[in-house]
């Protein structure tokens, strides 16, 4: 497994919080959207670069879901074992660079 | 003998059938996946997957469906003689009149033809249509479009007679959405956004772009109001440059296969080409494209400030049109007017 991270920017980071806040859940893009109110065209990039990093896996619905639905199949996204315990770190060295940032830019505050 | 490893990809099968299946059974339907395993190594589906996973899947279907042990091996065998170098002797002689029998009408069945067949024989490529349709988003747009009308117009008749609505509805379903998504036929409301969706989709690599496109058809249906797909949509264009991108990072290689990847590529370029020539021919094609974007960005820059929405409309046009004359004189495109076309 891959080291690699992807770059933690703040839409990444609304993304890997909201699928880690319950690991076992499947969410579709749709959903993903609604819920960290980013938009479609940023969510989808960074679903395909988890996945490629191997942190997310994805799968279609189950037919006796979505037939009945009378709807397309649905995408189901869900974090890998891997993906999860990585994001969870990920998310981890993001916050704390956050606060040092802010602890920096108090101190130079303070200074001036 | 190989030894029985717990994680081998048919373990799952067995599990299932160990209630039904005495141990004499269970020995030969793992003897059929390990032959199917031997002769398909190094074959890879469309998906970029193990061949293997194709007849394991028809034979899990086949179990699911309570069928007998003669046919889950002949699931499990069904393309060695067809899509391998193996004889049809070799199965015989190890597997028995019965699955060999099963597995070489299989080969030989063609859709459409006499309608005599045999029931068993129409209910394995049942469900090895219903794993193909599953998987079909990695199959050349052409051919998902063929297979599609062919199973409506064939299978799915099929599937009723025999009286299995389970397997005949979700042919249906995976077909006509197939069709839908390729074509942008019925599914009221959206079909203009899929459209466009459609056409942007062409900047994805060709082996994501099927699959891309049946995961947005369902999630269009999502949102309630038109304006939320709307705007699903438009945002989904901004960002399929990005998408491109990422899709095309090494590590998508094994999914999107190196080789198979390079083609698309270089199709991609042909076709980009192609379409571009054929739009530029024409007084009336560039402007058919170039007119709603046009209004578009005028639309956006009006909401934000009037006075800029003026200044574009007057100079985003000319710049347009220079650039236009600029491509074709570029691409040695010579323009025709459209109504002297005959």
């Amino acid at each position: 497994m891959s080291r690699k991270m992807p770059r933690m920017t703040l839409p990444t980071q609304l993304v890997l919080g909201e699928l880690i806040a319950e690991p076992t859940r499947r969410i579709h893009g749709f959903e993903l959207c609604a819920a960290t109110g980013q938009p479609s065209g940023t969510v989808y990039p960074i679903l395909a670069r988890l996945e490629g990093l191997g942190w997310l896996e994805s799968e279609w619905e189950e037919p006796d879901v979505h037939v009945p639905a009378g709807r397309p199949r649905r995408r189901y996204y869900q974090l890998t074992r891997d993906g999860a315990a990585q994001a969870k770190i990920a998310l981890q060295a993001a916050e704390t660079s956050r606060l040092k940032a802010a602890a920096r830019l108090r101190t130079a505050g303070a200074r001036s | 003998m190989t030894p029985r490893s717990p994680h081998s990809p048919v373990e799952p099968l067995l599990a299932e059938l160990s209630g039904r299946f005495g141990s004499a059974e269970l020995d030969q339907v793992r003897g059929a996946y390990e032959f199917a395993a031997r002769w398909h190594q190094g074959q890879l589906r469309k998906s970029g997957d193990p061949y293997i996973t194709h007849p394991l899947a028809v034979a899990e279907a086949a179990a699911a469906a309570r069928l007998d042990c003669i046919m889950v091996c002949a699931a499990l065998l069904h393309d060695v003689v067809e899509d391998t170098d193996c004889e049809p002797e070799l199965v015989r002689d190890q597997f028995g009149d019965d699955v060999a029998d099963l597995v070489e009408r299989l080969s030989a069945f063609r859709l459409g033809a006499a309608e005599r067949d045999d029931d068993r024989v129409v209910i394995l490529k049942l469900l090895d249509r219903l794993h193909n349709m599953r998987t079909i988003e990695y199959v050349e747009t052409g051919k998902q479009l063929t297979r599609s009308r062919e199973t409506l117009e064939l299978l799915v008749p099929r599937a009723r007679r025999l009286g299995w609505a389970v397997v005949a509805d979700e042919l249906e379903e995976l077909a006509q959405h197939r069709i839908d998504v390729l074509t942008g036929d019925g599914s009221g409301g959206i079909t203009a956004t899929l459209c466009a969706l459609r056409l942007g989709s062409l900047v994805l690599p060709a082996a994501a772009r099927g699959r891309y496109l049946e995961e947005w058809a369902a999630e269009l249906r999502t949102p309630a109001d038109r304006h939320g797909r709307r705007r699903f949509a438009w945002q989904l264009i901004l960002g399929l440059p990005r998408l491109s991108v990422m899709l095309r990072s090494p590590r998508w290689d094994a999914r999107y296969a190196g080789t198979a990847h390079r083609i698309a590529a270089s199709r991609l370029t042909r076709w980009g080409c192609k379409a571009l020539h054929w739009l530029l021919r024409s007084d009336v094609r560039p402007w058919a494209l170039l007119g709603p974007l046009t209004a578009w960005i005028v639309l956006q820059t009006a909401q934000g400030n009037a006075g800029s929405a003026v200044v574009t409309v007057i100079t985003l046009p000319p710049v347009l049109a220079t650039a236009v004359t600029w491509l074709r004189d570029r691409l040695g495109v010579k323009q025709r007017r459209d109504d002297d076309r005959r």
